[in-house]
């Protein structure tokens, strides 16, 4: 059994299917990224396994269970977290706000040990928690999504183009994060990303996702440049 | 009465005016913020309390008891949530859908009221009967009474919106719905919950004003109206904001009505409600929407 499974999966919104029988698995403390052009479903794809949009058919399986027709909260609460390309954050509320909602279903315990947890991957965290989100640079904005998502325990975290519209400081910032969570905890992750050497240097597998056909790409006979694969 | 007596009376009655027009519009402010749902139904809610009061206290003589009415509407709230506004909330133009929902059920609860108590005035017995003499000025213990027990109410909702974890979830789901789910939250709950929490607060207004004013079926009309001025001079969903407006809008009330009359009151009210959509439509402490 495969941590998640999607089974020839149509994904999209009310009356649009975007993206056509997928299918897809990610076992456990595997990195998967996904890559491809622009508007051809990469984050459709994502916010379809978290239920943001809406399943037309196929399975969803996470560990076992069909989550294709549970609510979105009730998969977040089964430990899969999304972490969306913009926003992932509550503007208007503290850094520590923001990640006791994120741990919301934590007992104080559990979530006191889990913040020491997040300090370890993001330190700069732990001496701003009274900040307010909106006041945080771009990149920190970022780290504070992924922080949101990954205090929780998730089993599964998808990043949504997580360095996009960064600078490269924040962009390596952002790197040595999910470099950090990848070596201190055992969550599986699908990625998708515009910045391939981040790709390269991160993933397990890289699947490549173009007009609505997701295919495995090998990453040994990876040569030259990945931005083919952008167009 | 000499100025300084005058004004001190109009404090003191602004004050426990403005506390129960605070709570009043703090539960406004609530689920305006929070589900996006203008309730025109909140000023019959706040008599439906009243009148739930005054009936458990005629049928048994207890006072205790009465305060029954206010886990009732709560009950009230969670039901006509799960009844009507949740089949709304994902469905096109919502919002006006459901303010014409709570506009219907408004006038359907002053109809009921009407039918089973008839249009005559009712009254619920002051709390503590006597008066606090100041000087020559002379206030009802009533009014202070109502005024510490409104002031208690708002300092716990204040506590519990700001300090515990299901405060901290309804402001999240009043800031952003999808963020909300991802982080798990049940949001059908947390509204259920909400339109609870802001039935009671109009029906704990309505009880505490019906211990001073008589009220019957319509009642709840005016005081709508000056919730709404609150909340949009305050700033929709912010706390500070509809308190601070409550108290100056009692106090433009109370004094309006002390030197000028009562007639002029609510038009002073309006008047305010005017200024402030056109100077600052998103209100004294609220952000653009």
């Amino acid at each position: 059994m495969h941590l998640l499974e999607l089974i020839d999966v149509a994904i999209g919104y009310e009356a649009v299917k975007i993206i056509n029988n997928i299918s897809l698995y990610i076992d456990e403390e595997e990195i998967i990224a996904i890559i491809g052009p622009n508007g051809h479903g990469k984050s459709t794809l994502l916010k379809g396994i978290v239920r943001l949009n809406t399943i037309h058919h196929g399975k969803i399986l996470f560990r076992g269970i069909d989550i294709s027709a549970k609510e979105p909260h009730e998969v977040a609460k089964l430990g899969v977290k999304y972490v969306p390309e913009t926003g992932g954050y509550f503007p208007y509320m503290s850094i520590m706000e923001n990640l006791k909602i994120g741990g919301y279903h934590l007992q104080s315990y559990d979530f006191k040990i889990r913040l020491k947890e997040i300090e370890e991957i993001f330190p700069w965290i732990k001496h701003r928690y009274m900040q307010v989100a909106n006041t945080l640079s771009g990149g920190e904005r970022k780290m504070l999504s992924i922080a949101r998502a990954l205090i929780s325990k998730p089993e599964i975290l998808l990043l949504d183009e997580p360095s996009l519209g960064l600078a490269p400081r924040a962009k390596q910032e952002i790197k040595k994060a999910i470099t950090s969570i990848i070596n201190n905890t055992k969550i599986s992750i699908i990625l998708t990303e515009s910045d391939l050497t981040m790709v390269k240097d991160l993933a397990n597998k890289i699947f490549l996702l173009k007009n609505g056909k997701l295919k495995e790409i090998e990453i040994d006979k990876i040569s030259g440049n990945l931005e083919e694969y952008l167009i | 009465m000499s100025i300084i007596e005058d004004m001190s009376a109009i404090m003191i009655s602004s004050f426990a005016i403005g506390s129960i027009y605070a709570l009043m519009a703090l539960g406004l402010s609530m689920l305006w913020s929070t589900l996006d749902l203008i309730n025109f139904a909140h000023g019959s809610i706040m008599i439906l309390g009243a009148y739930i009061f005054v009936y458990i206290l005629m049928s048994t003589n207890n006072l205790l008891l009465a305060f029954s009415a206010i886990p009732i509407v709560f009950l009230f709230g969670i039901a006509i949530y799960k009844m009507i506004f949740e089949k709304m909330l994902k469905t096109e133009d919502s919002i006006l859908k459901n303010a014409l929902i709570t506009l219907v059920l408004g006038a359907m609860i002053e109809q009921l009221l009407n039918i089973y108590f008839g249009g005559t005035y009712e009254k619920i017995p002051e709390f503590i009967v006597g008066y606090v003499s100041i000087g020559n000025l002379k206030i009802a213990t009533q009014y202070i009474v109502i005024s510490f027990i409104s002031l208690g109410l708002l300092i716990l909702l204040y506590l519990f919106i700001f300090y515990t974890k299901y405060g901290l979830a309804i402001r999240a789901v009043g800031q952003n719905l999808q963020e909300s789910l991802l982080c798990g939250l049940n949001i059908k709950n947390i509204y259920a919950v909400t339109v609870g929490i802001g039935f009671v607060l109009a029906s704990i207004a309505g009880i505490l004003s019906g211990s001073i004013y008589i009220f019957n079926p319509v009642s709840g009309r005016i005081p709508l109206l000056i919730s709404y001025i609150i909340v949009i001079f305050g700033g929709v969903g912010s706390f500070t904001g509809t308190l601070v407006a409550s108290y100056i809008i009692a106090l433009l009330y109370v004094g309006s009505s002390y030197y000028i009359g009562g007639s002029w009151s609510l038009f002073v009210a309006y008047l305010m409600m005017l200024l402030i959509l056109a100077i600052r439509p998103y209100g004294i402490f609220g952000a653009k929407r």
